[in-house]
């Protein structure tokens, strides 16, 4: 088994995992964390991701629907690695059947696209504002 | 004095619903109370009673999300099904993330909801069975001497008798009647077992 994604509290501090298959979505959003103070790395499939070497990140924000496994899959497949970085799901045509399915699985949040931005800024904010305390971007 | 049956409290304004819910959950043989308010449910509330909640999200007055806190503010580990005739995504995760066990649209199956309301009570009973067991390994800890704290305290930090006794300033042999004891008492047939209870005892309920 590959040393990949490793679960130690020595974890990537400020790095955020954005997981979508679409470009302008994903370069919207890599904008929109850099702006917080997150280290942004881009995949866009969940292999990818869970083939990344170094520690952990501070979060996930993953689409649903993934190329090759869903969002609540990716969770599970994090979780059976140890890994316990925090997981947002976006969703294009979010039901709830699925966001309570997600949050069972135990995504952080269950996000309807496209108007993510508000919520995503409010959780990478506190998630980083947490491993680096007085370092918050303003305005 | 034996304790009540797990039973299924049932919180809707619509009159109809709670008398369907009613006869549907009776039909498979779980105890039903059933209240027409938020207001009329917390009023009784008792957490020591085991169970689960089917809470309609929108009523007039305290809605459901309103009584979930309430409820959280009491540390209540009842499990919460909410039902919803018009919900939204948003609202099903903040219910969710608030610590609800399932949230279902009406309208559904009636099998659908039992097998929640099912699922839900056995997360009940897990969670009081959990609480027991933390309520009796605290009372084992309650029973030790001071002393005999002290050395399930370094006993557990994964510290050698030969260590302990030097930090506690006692011979060897002194650290290991204690430990004995201490096992004995716990009822610990390990050390593994020994730290694992220490960590349970230590959680927050």
């Amino acid at each position: 088994m590959p040393a990949d994604l490793e679960n130690n509290d020595d974890r990537g501090v400020s790095t955020v995992f954005i997981v979508d298959p679409d470009e302008a979505m994903t370069r919207h959003l890599a904008e929109l964390l850099s702006a917080l103070g997150a280290e942004v790395q881009v995949f866009t499939t969940a292999a990818a991701m869970l083939d990344a070497p170094g520690p952990a990140p501070a979060c996930v924000i993953s689409e649903l629907e993934l190329p090759d496994m869903s969002g609540i899959e990716l969770i599970a497949a994090l979780r059976s690695r140890q890994v316990r970085s925090p997981v947002i799901l976006l969703a294009a045509d979010g039901e709830i059947a699925t966001a309570v399915k997600a949050m069972r699985a135990g995504a952080l949040d269950f996000i309807e696209k496209p108007h993510v931005d508000r919520l995503l800024a409010w959780h990478v904010g506190r998630l980083l504002e947490h491993v680096t305390p007085g370092d918050r971007s303003q305005g | 004095m034996k304790e009540k049956p797990a039973t299924v409290f049932v919180v809707d304004d619509d009159e109809a619903v709670r008398t369907s819910l009613r006869l549907l959950l009776k039909s498979v043989g779980l105890p039903v109370e059933t209240f027409a308010s938020a207001q009329e449910f917390l009023d009784q509330f008792d957490p020591g009673r085991a169970g689960c909640l089917v809470l309609d999200i929108r009523m007039p007055g305290m809605s459901g999300l309103e009584l979930q806190q309430h409820l959280n503010d009491r540390h209540s580990i009842m499990p919460i099904v909410f039902i919803t005739g018009h919900g939204d995504v948003p609202m099903a995760v903040e219910a969710m993330q608030a610590g609800a066990v399932d949230f279902i649209q009406k309208p559904f199956r009636d099998q659908d909801l039992i097998d929640r309301i099912n699922r839900a009570l056995e997360k009940d009973r897990e969670m009081r069975g959990e609480l027991r067991e933390r309520d009796e390994i605290r009372r084992r800890m309650s029973q030790l001497t001071p002393r005999e704290r002290e050395v399930l305290e370094l006993v557990t930090q994964g510290k050698a008798n030969k260590v302990i006794a030097g930090d506690l300033n006692v011979s060897q042999r002194t650290v290991e009647i204690h430990r004995a004891r201490v096992m004995e008492k716990m009822g610990a047939n390990s050390l593994a077992h020994l730290v694992r209870m220490v960590i349970e005892a230590h959680r927050e309920d």
